[in-house]
């Protein structure tokens, strides 16, 4: 490659227009990161949720503006994966997240800087088990291939069921997978059972060799989604915990009142549509105001928190997937919930 | 066929051998769909994939964010390349900058961009700023290694004759090592941006509202296969469009450079 002398030129120049050219944008970029941070309003309340029908009141919260009446500056934020999304709470980026009771009581003892404030739902049928047709019991999983997610409700669904019928995870072959993969790894028939979810559970069903086994519907009480805040905020801001916790209520009452409204904002949120919004509204049950004073034992007579969490961290240290278990007592607060509505 | 090196086709040729193999792929996709051979939520039929494309434009304002993935792979590119290709001409063109610096970058290059997020999300945050980040980690170590041999091959003649000349080393490096490189750096560009696209969905997995990729892993939560291929499609469009960018911008610039 040899370059003549008049095009040397040319292509020096070009060169030289190309780094001036990237320098200005990229020293434009710079500059308007600065200013994107100067406003200085109220000091936002992140709330991090992911995809997931039981968790869109949120959404309702924020578009209705039910944050913004009560006074507070809410951002509801998409993390789906639950690592980030706990990386980014016990950062304090985000104030509040959605978790699940029996993985908040494996996230607790491993460092989860989190305390649970309210119950959000119970899975009402939204998780469950398929298996191959020739299985009839838990026992028949011995020996068995089975597809779950480590550290999620499937794993815990499952240990739950073996300890239950005196197995454990050492009697059934595990493949650890994300929800969706070992729903499709059962209809594609390459595992003998999955510990998944909805749309999967309808899809195995529909398989000439798969069965629905057991769902949450069977077991209420043992999934359920919860709502947790940042230990740093818990003193430092009850005020605006309580006011997402009545945005949280008000919501709810605006899908009773207005389901089609409502249910339109969640698909908008979710990318579905209202039908099948409507439809996945099913395999969950939310906790009520009331539901959740009894939940807490406020007006039932027993704590069903704590007696759950202790017995799910029971079940992970079992499993060693903790050291060491958390108290349940420890690690909730329903003030919040009980003065919620006290001037 | 005759097949000779190197022999370059007419355009209408070209174009008329690269549709082959888009039409053959897209046959295969038809008798598997419509064949029912693989089940819809698999793979959905072209039918179904069409009429998702034009849902996402017309009601679910896709555009926005086709916008907001492209300002995201555009800005962490181009920070990338601002940074990688001084620092890689200066790897190439000394030993000292290599020694200091290629070890290092290639150690670095083979750690994946998503082990990062839990670090990128206690120093940045969740927003904008982690997102370019991780599309940075993905770019600019593999980028600044490729632009450091791009120069590093400038040929020796070059040099040596420019320092013949009587040039001095700013000379001998703004006018021979930059501009020979510059053509070959424009092809590293054309193949990194690539990557940057197909990082989109580790980006796009922490606090995006909106992007292509954000939709796509909202979509495969509630199994919507279409939508999932409808953005798989997207960004292959935007892929082309960048390399097409790319390649044409070449033969602006770089003329010289063809044999």
């Amino acid at each position: 490659m040899y370059m003549e002398g008049g095009m040397k030129r040319v292509n020096h120049k070009s060169s030289a227009v190309f780094i001036v050219v990237s320098i200005v944008i990229v020293s434009l970029m710079v500059f308007s990161f600065g200013c994107e941070k100067k406003p200085k309003e109220q000091k936002p309340f992140n709330i991090a949720i992911a995809s997931w029908v039981g968790f869109a009141p949120f959404y309702i919260a924020d578009e209705k503006g039910f944050f913004k009446e009560g006074g507070l500056n809410a951002k509801v934020l998409k993390i789906e994966d639950q690592g980030a999304r706990r990386s980014a709470f016990n950062s304090g980026q985000i104030q509040g997240m959605v978790d699940t009771l029996d993985s908040f009581a494996n996230g607790v003892p491993q460092g989860l800087r989190g305390t649970m404030v309210l119950k959000i739902d119970d899975s009402f049928g939204g998780d469950g088990i398929v298996v191959k047709k020739n299985i009839n019991s838990i026992k028949d999983l011995r020996g068995k291939t089975v597809a779950y997610t480590q550290g999620l409700p499937p794993q815990f669904f499952l240990l739950y069921l073996l300890k239950k019928e005196g197995l454990s995870s050492k009697d059934i072959k595990s493949l650890y997978m994300d929800a969706g993969d070992a729903g499709a790894a059962f209809v594609a028939g390459k595992v003998d059972a999955a510990v998944t979810w909805e749309p999967w559970l309808s899809k195995a069903k529909e398989t000439k060799h798969g069965k629905l086994f057991l769902t949450s519907k069977d077991y209420p009480g043992l999934i359920m989604d919860i709502f947790i805040v940042n230990n740093d905020v818990v003193e430092s801001r009850k005020e605006d915990i309580k006011k997402v916790l009545r945005a949280w209520f008000k919501a709810l009452k605006y899908i009773s009142e207005q389901p089609n409204d409502a249910g339109a904002i969640m698909a908008k949120n979710l990318g579905l549509n209202t039908e099948e919004v409507l439809g996945m509204l099913e395999g969950l049950k939310f906790a009520s105001y009331d539901d959740n004073l009894n939940y807490f034992g406020i007006k039932g007579e027993k704590n069903n928190f704590v007696e759950t969490f202790n017995a799910a961290s029971e079940i992970w240290k079992e499993e060693g997937l903790i050291a060491k278990t958390a108290d349940g007592n420890s690690v909730y607060n329903a003030s919040f919930l009980v003065d919620l509505y006290k001037k | 066929m005759d097949l000779k090196f190197k022999e370059k086709l007419s355009y209408k040729r070209y174009a008329r051998f690269s549709s082959i193999t888009f039409i053959l792929f897209f046959l295969l996709w038809c008798i598997l769909s419509y064949g029912g051979l693989v089940q819809h939520y698999f793979l959905p039929s072209p039918t179904d994939v069409i009429r998702d494309l034009y849902i996402l434009f017309l009601h679910d304002g896709f555009m926005t964010d086709v916008i907001d993935s492209f300002m995201r792979v555009f800005t962490g590119f181009l920070i990338s390349a601002v940074l990688a290709i001084p620092i890689g001409i200066l790897m190439g063109s000394f030993h000292y900058f290599d020694a200091l610096l290629s070890p290092f970058f290639g150690y670095i290059r083979f750690m994946p961009a998503s082990a990062f997020i839990p670090l990128l999300i206690l120093w940045l945050g969740i927003g904008f700023t982690e997102k370019i980040a991780i599309l940075f980690i993905s770019i600019f170590f593999y980028l600044v290694l490729f632009v450091a041999d791009i120069a590093r091959n400038v040929k020796r003649e070059l040099i040596e004759t420019a320092v013949t000349l009587g040039a001095n080393k700013r000379q001998v490096l703004w006018k021979v090592i930059v501009p020979a490189s510059m053509p070959g750096i424009w092809d590293a560009m054309r193949i990194m941006v690539g990557v940057g696209w197909t990082t989109l969905v580790i980006v796009e997995i922490v606090g995006a509202q909106t992007g292509i990729a954000a939709m796509m892993i909202e979509s495969q939560r509630f199994l919507k296969t279409g939508r999932i291929i409808a953005g798989i499609i997207t960004i292959g469009f935007l892929g082309l469009i960048c390399d097409f960018f790319f390649k044409k911008t070449y033969n602006i610039f770089f003329k010289w450079a063809e044999d």
